[in-house]
């Protein structure tokens, strides 16, 4: 496996009016899951589009395989696939016309491998684009993305507003696509329902900023909710990243099991409960909480 | 590039077929018209007027640009050709040679229309014409091409200030005026005029060019 990162962001910094990206350094590794979490208007969007050349940053570098995204020197953009909220498909031709539309520019597109993705999800090549319903389309741009064998997939919420069947075929497509491990895949996301199965690590971002980078195994393993009782009223907890106290019983949120349950032991307390935490918990307390968890 | 651009024009042929549809349509119908209700001064006159179907086609091509200028921003083209291992420069003139190639067809559908009443006809009205066509051409491209323009200059004006969109605005200002002057100007020969009204619409598309690779923001 190369050991040159499948991009590399280096105190990119990008800014909009009232909204600054950055400075941003992220790198994933080829043949890894990265998803990348944050609400509404965190850059997640951005962020893609620096990845893919869309925008470009005022500050800052961008590589990928290597190779800086330039547009005068297109060569590195054969090993990206990138499906966005817009495609740019011509929408009076009909699926199989984009689609050989793109064939004639990428020498990796192999005929076979499209023939086979649109089967196996159900897309109907022969429709217009503007006929297309969201889901099929949806499926045009995770064919369009792969028809060339990038080495580097960008998807940007590419299952939002699918329904649990669509999404579902989707997600099993991807999961394919990511067997030969040699595919690396930055994903962005609301439902983190999706990407719990594919990610290996997770990315959060708020305001433009890393909030955290971790394993999601690590994540899973290491944040707990606790509730105990102490014959205090109020009590600062180790590792504690939300608490609150419900009459004599009171619970906390921490991202360190471990930690807190030895510190509450110390303290003397009792009853202690402790339950795993959904990856959808997480994030939610992760991006609610902001800055007081560490950034990597 | 080239396959950029035919795919383009591929994908317009039937709305530039059908504008050319529309415009013979409108002209046709006029003429019916005029048949139906004129008198024998009219039919003279609608005799006359069958050098202006040639021009009817000329601004059928005009129309079916600005069609595909509206369409490549609304269906978010730039993102998709951005995303294809192809130069930006080549990307950047594919886009100005678009609206271009279109009127290109149309000037040639319109010199073969002209040939076509000049040996059914033979008529001396025709042939000043025809030595105007190209003039008229190259105007309509320069229209076509200056609505690119303005666009990259909204585009530049979103990422820097008022002032700072100054000397764009001001250039395409000043390229109007002068295509103004050569239009109005009294210079008789129309090879000349269709020259200089070609040349200004080259200096647009380099503007437009030029603007487009200075973008930093290729989302729409």
């Amino acid at each position: 496996m190369s050991s040159v990162p499948a991009f590399a962001l280096t105190g990119v910094v990008k800014r909009y009016p009232g909204f600054t990206l950055g400075p941003l350094d992220l790198t994933l590794d080829p043949g890894t899951v990265v998803g990348f979490v944050g609400p509404n208007g965190s850059g997640k969007t951005t962020t893609l589009n620096c990845i893919a050349g869309l925008v470009v940053p005022e500050a800052g570098s961008v590589d990928v395989f290597g190779h800086p995204a330039d547009h005068r020197a297109p060569a590195w953009k054969a090993d990206i696939g990138v499906v966005g909220e817009a495609h740019g498909f011509y929408q009076g031709w009909t699926a199989n016309e984009n689609l050989r539309f793109l064939s004639g520019f990428h020498r990796g597109w192999s005929d076979q491998r499209v023939k086979r993705l649109a089967d196996r999800l159900g897309l109907p090549l022969d429709k217009k684009v503007e006929q297309l319903s969201k889901g099929h389309l949806a499926k045009l741009a995770i064919v369009a993305a792969l028809g060339h064998g990038p080495r580097l997939l960008l998807l940007d919420e590419p299952t939002a507003g699918l329904d649990p069947v669509v999404r579902a075929q989707v997600l099993d497509v991807l999961w394919e696509v990511l067997e030969d491990g040699e595919h690396a895949i930055f994903y962005s996301t609301h439902v983190l329902s999706d990407i719990s199965r594919l990610a290996d690590e997770l990315v959060f971002l708020r305001e433009g900023q890393v909030l955290l980078r971790s394993a999601k195994d690590d994540l899973t393993e290491r944040w707990r909710r606790i509730s105990f009782r102490l014959a205090v009223s109020d009590v600062t907890v180790a590792s504690a990243v939300e608490y609150r106290r419900v009459r004599a019983e009171h619970q906390v949120v921490t991202d360190d099991g471990e930690a807190t349950l030895a510190h509450l032991r110390e303290l003397g307390a009792e009853a202690i409960e402790q339950s795993r935490m959904t990856i959808d918990e997480i994030a939610v307390a992760i991006l609610k909480g902001g800055n007081h968890v560490a950034a990597p | 590039m080239w396959r950029l651009l035919r795919e383009g024009v591929r994908f317009y042929r039937p709305v530039l077929l059908t504008s050319w549809g529309f415009g013979a349509g409108i002209f046709f119908l006029v003429l019916a018209l005029i048949a139906v209700v004129g008198s024998v001064r009219d039919l003279n006159a609608m005799a006359r007027a069958g050098v202006q179907l040639p021009l009817a086609i000329l601004i059928a091509s005009l129309v079916a640009g600005f069609i595909a200028i509206g369409t490549e921003r609304s269906e978010n083209r730039v993102r998709m050709h951005l995303m294809l291992p192809v130069p930006i420069n080549q990307v950047a003139v594919a886009r100005v040679l678009l609206p271009t190639a279109l009127m290109i067809l149309g000037l040639v559908a319109s010199h073969v229309l002209f040939a076509l009443l000049l040996a059914i006809e033979g008529s001396p009205v025709l042939s000043p014409r025809h030595g105007n066509v190209d003039f008229i051409g190259m105007q309509l491209l320069f229209w076509v091409q200056v609505g690119l323009a303005v666009r990259e200059v909204i585009e530049l004006r979103h990422r820097v200030s008022w002032q700072g969109a100054l000397g764009s605005k001001a250039l395409l200002v000043t390229a109007v005026a002068v295509m103004a002057v050569i239009q109005l100007g009294p210079w008789q020969s129309a090879v000349l005029r269709a020259a200089g009204a070609a040349a200004l619409a080259v200096l647009v598309m380099t503007f437009t060019v030029v603007l487009f690779r200075r973008r930093n923001v290729f989302t729409k």
